[in-house]
């Protein structure tokens, strides 16, 4: 156990000492502020919605098992295929059973999918997978994982990008970010035209509707989404909102604290695509997918919802307001984190995917200054939720060595030091 | 009235912060008794998630203090500790008043008690510790008055303060756990926010924002406690 606080510890430094992490973070914070001030300035009633959001996504939480089914049958309904799984090996094996092998896949961005080891998974059955978003892209081939929820490559020079996609395609390529996006869309505009399937995660999906939101600046989800014949969503089920109404109110709540006035690109998506056309027969997949599976995932969402401090996690939405406002996170980055990172990372480490070994770095790594309260729409209370996981590492004997030996002083002696 | 000063153990253990205190409570004539010098408030027990024995610690803590009135510290952890988190965990009220020392110097200044002689002729800025802010009872005004009276000094603000205020990185037990970390923390606010006022001195009132500003600061700029001014501005 103390092997995994060194090693953390020497990859936290390591990225301490990185001067292209900080200069990049230290810009993407002031322009987020910008940004995110004048969006919530140009729509104040923005504020008043995401209260009622929180209402909405407390009563979703308190009560998963109603929604679930709700959703499941809706789906059904409007011809999609649902499916319910109880943790990652159940959403593979679900998966699998979709794909098969020897596909080609296109990939819209998704933090659930991480979740899953997905594309190592799919790549292990046989298929080849291309993450369409520009950062993740650049993130897949560096083999390395995304840093920020929104901006997974926030902490990679153009140089640096540069150089992978010369090497990637065999012609010299500039560091010049419009003829680096130049390559990536002509490069993966064939593949969202010839690839066999698309996945997706989703913003929300309404239980009244079946509709699955998707919000995005970049264009790549909806082609991924709509261009090859089938469409796989895996979906948390913390994402599940009572109703459309409520998916029209998210968007907006996740916009503006994401730092937009709107986003370029909003799918909503209830069913596979038809026409009725000719002689008012119903065909699927007249332009869109014929095929449209909605995997409703678990995986740890309901036992976090029993604990009465740690289910407001669940709220988040990953408008990423609260890492940029983090004293510790622009320093740090995705390195503080998992596959969830950074604050609010801890609990979703924690109950969602690495457990809570994995969480026991990331709990010593927030100083519990409640800064990102102050700006997180959901009002999630991150040091009351890293307080209460500390409590469990306690349980299970997880304090890191040093601090315990502290804690232990007061008990023995009355002083820590 | 029975005043009790609960130094608390980063305190007690960096002697700058430790003497200058004494020395600041005599020359203002404060009678007290000494506490929280063998016995800490149990912040290192709630940090590391160990609530029962922090329950346990909470109640020796109480019983050191009986007979006091008003329990005064330097400390913001001991302050919301004692102050708010006692109840939390024990279900029980304390039979005292908690005063962190900002607001004890305001009173005294106020009652004629801390007199200024030389003042303190410096363009100052001062950090929030986020356990008398944000995370605790919004003590925002106190230090700033008591900074503000002193002669001479030219108080500055930062562009992030108060409730906006952002951590100097040493909270959490994270500079127990990545120091350099902490440290970092610390530098990064100080060469965004605090270097560009052109203050000369960079204060806070808490002994952990005091130590790690210090690691921060690199010799960039001098860091002071609060206390400290104030002794500098008595002399
Ligand atoms: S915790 Fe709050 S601020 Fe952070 S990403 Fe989630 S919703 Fe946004
Ligand atoms: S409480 Fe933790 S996660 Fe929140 S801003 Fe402070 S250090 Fe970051």
């Amino acid at each position: 156990m103390a092997n995994i606080h060194t090693q953390y510890k020497k990859t936290i430094y390591r990225v301490l000492k990185d001067p292209f992490t900080r200069t990049a973070l230290r810009r993407a914070v002031e322009s987020f502020r910008k940004n995110r001030d004048r969006a919530l300035e140009a729509f104040p009633y923005v504020k008043e919605e995401a209260k009622k959001l929180i209402e909405t996504k407390n009563q979703v939480i308190d009560n998963f098992d109603y929604y679930i089914e709700k959703t499941m049958k809706v789906v059904e309904s409007m011809h999609a295929i649902p499916y319910y799984a109880e943790d990652a090996d159940e959403a593979l094996d679900i998966m699998k059973k979709i794909v098969g092998t020897g596909k080609t896949i296109v990939k819209a961005k998704s933090i659930t999918s991480e979740e899953l080891f997905m594309n190592e998974k799919l790549e292990e059955w046989g298929n080849e997978v291309f993450e369409t978003d520009l950062g993740e892209f650049i993130v897949q081939l560096l083999k390395s994982r995304p840093m920020h929820i929104l901006a997974p490559a926030v902490n990679i020079p153009r140089e640096k990008v540069a150089e992978i996609f010369s090497q990637f395609s065999g012609e010299e390529l500039p560091p010049d970010p419009p003829r680096l996006a130049r390559f990536a869309r002509e490069f993966l505009r064939e593949k969202f035209f010839n690839a066999d399937i698309g996945i997706s995660g989703g913003n929300a999906i309404t239980a009244d509707t079946g509709t699955i939101f998707l919000i995005e600046n970049e264009g790549n989800i909806r082609l991924a989404t709509s261009a090859p014949p089938v469409h796989i969503a895996v979906i948390g089920i913390e994402k599940i909102l009572p109703s459309l109404k409520d998916g029209m109110r998210l968007l907006e709540v996740v916009s503006r604290y994401a730092g937009y006035l709107a986003m370029s690109y909003v799918s909503l998506i209830s069913g596979p695509s038809k026409t009725g056309d000719i002689e008012k027969v119903v065909v699927y997949g007249a332009h869109g997918p014929k095929e449209l599976h909605v995997i409703l995932l678990n995986n740890g969402r309901k036992e976090a919802a029993k604990d009465p401090v740690v289910k407001q996690a669940l709220r988040c939405l990953r408008c990423g307001a609260c890492m940029y406002e983090c004293p510790v996170y622009p320093l740090t980055t995705g390195y503080w984190g998992y596959k969830y990172m950074g604050g609010i990372g801890i609990p979703w480490t924690a109950y969602i995917t690495g457990g809570f070994e994995k969480a026991a770095p990331m709990a010593f790594t927030c100083t519990m200054c409640g800064r990102c309260v102050k700006y997180c729409p959901m009002e999630i209370d991150t040091p009351k939720i890293t307080e209460r996981v500390r409590e469990i590492l306690n349980e299970k004997g997880l304090i890191p060595p040093y601090i315990e030996e502290l804690a232990r002083n007061v008990i023995e002696k009355g002083v820590p030091y | 009235m029975k005043i009790g000063i609960f130094f608390g153990c980063t305190t007690r253990s960096t002697p700058v912060l430790f003497d200058r205190l004494k020395e600041l409570m005599d020359r203002a004539g404060v009678e007290y008794s000494s506490h929280g010098l063998d016995l800490c408030c149990g912040a290192p027990l709630l940090l590391a998630g160990k609530i029962e024995e922090a329950k346990v610690q909470a109640e020796k803590v109480r019983k050191s203090l009986e007979g006091v009135d008003v329990v005064v510290t330097p400390c913001p952890h001991c302050y919301t500790i004692i102050k708010h988190e006692y109840r939390e965990i024990t279900g029980k009220d304390n039979d005292f008043e908690v005063l962190h020392i900002t607001q004890f110097l305001k009173k005294l200044i106020d009652e004629g008690k801390i007199k200024f002689k030389s003042g303190f002729r410096k363009r100052v800025v001062y950090h929030d510790p986020c356990y008398i802010g944000r995370e605790s009872d919004g003590i925002y005004d106190e230090p700033r008055e008591v900074l503000k009276s002193i002669p001479g000094l030219e108080l500055v603000p930062l562009p992030l303060e108060k409730e906006d205020a952002t951590c100097c990185g040493g909270g959490g037990f994270v500079r127990a756990y990545l120091p350099r970390l902490s440290a970092e923390v610390a530098k990064e606010k100080i060469e965004l926010q605090v270097l560009p006022t052109g203050a000369e001195v960079l204060t806070s009132a808490c002994p952990f924002c005091y130590l790690n500003l210090n690691d921060g600061s690199e010799g960039k700029i001098e860091v002071e406690d609060l206390v400290s001014i104030v002794l500098k501005g008595v002399e």
